[in-house]
C-alpha cells in the first residue's frame, strides 16, 4: 500500500457523564495508507464509532471530548483545531458515510440539492448549472440509474440502497483523501450490500482514497479490507493484515468472534458462544476488559492491563494485547 | 394415517390496496403475498428468506392470525385457522407463539418480567399462584435467566437478556409452533450465537417447530431444515437447507446465496452481483417477476408467462422458473 495518509496516535476520548468521566476510546493507535482499506471491528460499546467521531471531531456535545492523543492527516494534527479549521477538513479531506441512509439525508431537499451543496462547498463560486452537471456525474459514478431524472427526486422517493448511493456521492463530492464508512451496509439487503461494497472498491481503485470501514461483520472485512483492528471495551485488542489475523487470531476475543459466526459454507450443530455480556462503560477498570468472559483468563489478566506484543502469526505488523497468547489454561 | 403436518399453507394470498390519484379514489393493489404454499413437519425449522419488501413479514403475520388472508388457507395440525371457533382460537393463541426482532420494543416497559412471561398462562389457563410461579421459574431457567430476575423490569436487562425474556414468554405455554421474526439481528455478534444455540436446545427439549424470518444467511443455514426463498410476494424456490446452499437452482436463489460473504481470506469471492433493485410491488414486472434482474433469463417466455412451480428430483425441492435443471 501507499504512504500513510492518516495516523491516529494514542487517542483517548472520554465522555463526561454525571456519574463520572468515562473513557470510550482508550489509547488507540492505527494508521491507514493511500489506496488502503482498514477495517475497524467491534460490537456496540467497543468504541469503534466513537473513534470515527473523534477523527471528524463531531463527538456528542457537550459530554464528549478528546482527552489526549494525536490525529495526523498527512502529518498535520487535527486535535485542537478550531471548528472553522475542521470545516475545511470535513468533506474535503475526510468524507463520511453513516449507517442509516434514511436519516443521513435531509427529507425536505431534493437529493440533487444536497449533492450540489457538497460540491459548492468544495468549489465556491461555480455556476449553479455547472454544479448540476457535476452532481449528475457524481450520481452516475455511484451507479444511480437515470441520474438526470433522479437528481430532482426527494429522499423519500428512493429506496434505501439508492439513498446510500446518494450519501456516497456526497461523501466523494469533495474528492476526500480518506473516507470513513460507519456500518454503511447494515441497513441494506444482502444483494444491495454486495453492489455497494463493489462500488466502494471501484471508487478506491479510481481515486486511491483510503477507506476506514467500521463494521461488526467479519465477512465484509475478509472480503473488502486489507488490514483490520479489533476493538473491545474501548481498546484495540488485536491488529494486523486480514490474512494474518484470520489465519492466526491471537486475542481470545478475535478467536471467539471468528468462531461464533454461523458459517454459510456448512451446517453446524452448535455455535461457539462467548459467555456473558460486552463490558459496560466504567471508569476504573483494572486488568484486561475481556477477562470476565475469557476462557483462558489467568490471575494476571484480572489485575494488570496487557501490553501489546507480537502476535501468533509472527508477522511484524500483527500485534495483540493478551497475557495468555499461548493459551496455557 | 399420518398425523397432519404442524403447518400447512396453500395458495396463501394477501393484497393491500393503496389509495391513489385525486382524493384517493383510485386504488393500487399490492400483492404482498401471492399464492404461496408450503408445509412444515413437527420439530422442523423453515426459514423464509428474501429481500425487504418480498412479503416475508406479511406471511409471518398471517401465520400468526394477525392479518387475514385475501385468499388461501393456513392450517395448523390440519385445522383451518380462518374458520376456527372462539375456543379453538384460544387454543391457537397458546399453540402458536412469536419472538420479534427488537427486544426493546416487544416488552412492555411497565410490566415486571414475571407478568410478561406469565401473561399467556394467566389469560388461557386457570392456574394457582404457586403453579404459575413454578412455571415462570421453569421458563426463565430454560432460557438461562435466574428465577429471582422475575421481579425486575425490562430496562434492567441488556439486549440479549431481554430477548431471553421474550423467548421465555413465548415458550411458557409449551407452544407447538414459534414464529421467529429476525430474532437475533438486533443483538450483538457475540450474543447472537448464545441465542441461536438456545433456540436449538429448546427445540431438542420440547420438540417445537420454528418458522424463522431472517436476512442473515449464516443464521439461516445454522437454524433451518428447509429454506423458502421469496421474491416480490412469490415463493420462487423451497427445499432442504443443504441442497439450497450447495446447489441452488433458481437464478434468484443463486444470486441471493452468493451474496453471503464467507469468512475466508485470499480467494476472491465469486458473487453474482444482481443488476438494479427489487421492483415496486405495486407494479411488478410481467411474466416472471425476477426477469428484469435475472442473470440467466431465457428470452420472451420469461417476460410473458409466469413460471409454474415444478418439482426438482424430490417433492421436497420445488422452484418456479422456466429454465431446465
Amino acid at each position: 500500500m501507499g504512504e500513510t495518509i492518516l495516523q491516529v496516535k494514542n487517542l483517548c476520548t472520554v465522555l463526561d457523564l454525571s456519574s463520572g468521566t468515562v473513557p470510550v476510546v482508550n489509547d488507540v493507535s492505527f494508521d491507514v495508507g493511500v489506496g488502503e482499506t482498514l477495517g475497524i471491528v467491534g460490537e456496540s460499546g467497543s468504541g469503534k464509532s466513537m473513534t470515527a467521531l473523534s477523527i471528524m471531531q463531531v463527538l456528542p456535545k457537550p459530554i464528549g471530548r478528546i482527552a489526549s492523543g494525536q490525529i495526523l492527516l498527512e502529518g498535520t494534527d487535527l486535535v485542537g483545531m478550531s471548528n472553522q479549521q475542521m470545516g475545511q477538513i470535513r468533506g474535503r479531506e475526510i468524507g463520511m458515510i453513516l449507517q442509516d441512509p434514511h436519516t443521513s439525508l435531509n427529507p425536505v431537499f431534493t437529493v440533487g440539492n444536497q449533492v450540489i451543496e457538497a460540491l459548492e462547498i468544495n468549489n465556491p463560486g461555480t455556476a449553479r448549472k455547472t454544479l448540476r452537471a457535476h452532481a449528475i456525474d457524481a450520481l452516475k459514478k455511484v451507479n444511480v440509474a437515470d441520474a438526470e431524472r433522479r437528481i430532482d427526486a426527494y429522499p423519500h422517493q428512493m429506496s434505501g440502497g439508492m439513498k446510500q448511493r446518494v450519501v456516497g456521492a456526497i461523501a466523494i463530492a469533495g474528492a476526500p483523501k480518506v473516507i470513513i464508512a460507519d456500518e454503511p451496509t447494515t441497513a441494506l439487503d444482502v444483494t444491495i450490500q454486495l453492489q455497494y461494497l463493489q462500488l466502494l472498491r471501484d471508487i478506491q481503485d479510481e481515486t486511491g482514497t483510503a477507506i476506514i470501514f467500521i463494521t461488526h461483520d467479519l465477512g465484509i472485512v475478509a472480503n473488502l479490507c486489507h488490514r483490520l483492528v479489533v476493538m473491545y471495551g474501548g481498546k484495540i485488542v488485536e491488529s494486523g493484515t486480514v490474512a494474518d489475523v484470520f489465519g492466526a487470531p491471537s486475542h481470545p476475543y478475535t478467536e471467539a468472534l471468528l468462531k461464533s459466526v454461523p458459517s454459510v459454507d456448512q451446517k453446524l450443530d452448535r455455535l461457539y458462544a462467548i459467555d456473558g455480556q460486552p463490558p459496560a462503560l466504567i471508569s476504573d477498570r483494572v486488568g484486561c476488559s475481556f477477562a470476565p468472559r475469557c476462557p483462558y483468563a489467568l490471575d494476571i489478566c484480572r489485575n494488570q492491563v496487557p501490553q501489546e506484543s507480537d502476535a501468533l502469526s509472527g508477522a511484524k505488523s500483527h500485534r495483540a494485547s493478551c497475557w495468555n497468547m499461548e493459551r496455557t489454561t | 394415517m399420518m398425523a397432519p403436518p404442524i403447518l400447512e399453507v396453500s395458495d396463501l394470498t394477501r393484497h393491500f390496496t393503496i389509495p391513489h390519484g385525486l382524493l384517493g379514489r383510485q386504488e393500487h393493489i399490492v400483492r404482498a403475498v401471492d399464492k404461496v404454499g408450503f408445509s412444515l413437519e413437527h420439530g422442523q425449522t423453515l426459514a423464509l428468506v428474501g429481500e425487504s419488501g418480498c412479503g416475508k413479514t406479511t406471511l409471518a403475520r398471517m401465520l400468526l392470525k394477525l392479518l387475514t388472508p385475501t385468499s388461501g388457507t393456513v392450517k395448523i395440525e390440519g385445522k383451518d385457522v380462518g374458520t376456527m371457533s372462539k375456543a379453538e382460537i384460544r387454543q391457537f393463541r397458546t399453540n402458536v407463539q412469536a419472538v420479534f426482532q427488537d427486544p426493546w420494543a416487544s416488552l412492555s416497559p411497565r410490566m415486571r418480567v414475571f407478568d410478561i412471561v406469565a401473561e399467556t398462562l394467566v389469560i388461557n389457563d386457570n392456574l394457582t399462584k404457586g403453579e404459575l410461579t413454578r412455571r415462570v421459574d421453569e421458563a426463565l431457567i430454560a432460557v438461562g435467566l435466574r428465577p429471582d430476575q422475575a421481579k425486575n423490569y425490562p430496562h434492567e436487562f441488556s439486549g440479549g437478556q431481554r430477548q431471553r425474556v421474550a423467548i421465555a414468554s413465548a415458550i411458557i405455554a409449551k407452544p407447538k409452533l414459534i414464529i421467529l421474526d429476525e430474532p437475533v439481528s438486533a443483538l450483538d455478534v457475540s450474543i447472537r450465537s448464545q441465542i441461536m444455540n438456545l433456540f436449538k436446545d429448546l427445540q431438542d427439549d420440547v420438540g417445537c417447530s420454528y418458522v424463522i424470518v431472517a436476512h442473515d444467511l449464516g443464521t439461516t443455514r445454522f437454524m433451518a431444515d428447509r429454506i423458502a426463498v421469496m421474491y416480490l410476494g412469490k415463493l420462487v424456490e423451497i427445499g432442504p437447507t443443504d441442497d439450497m446452499f450447495d446447489a441452488p437452482c433458481h437464478p434468484y436463489t443463486q444470486a441471493l446465496l452468493s451474496a453471503a460473504l464467507p469468512l475466508r481470506v485470499g480467494k476472491a469471492h465469486e458473487a453474482i452481483v444482481l443488476r438494479g433493485e427489487v421492483p415496486s410491488p405495486v407494479n411488478p414486472p410481467t411474466g416472471c417477476p425476477f426477469h428484469p434482474r435475472c442473470q440467466s433469463v431465457l428470452g420472451e417466455i420469461c417476460k410473458t408467462s409466469p413460471p409454474a412451480p415444478k418439482e426438482l428430483g424430490s417433492q421436497n425441492h420445488i422452484m418456479s422458473c422456466h429454465i431446465d435443471v
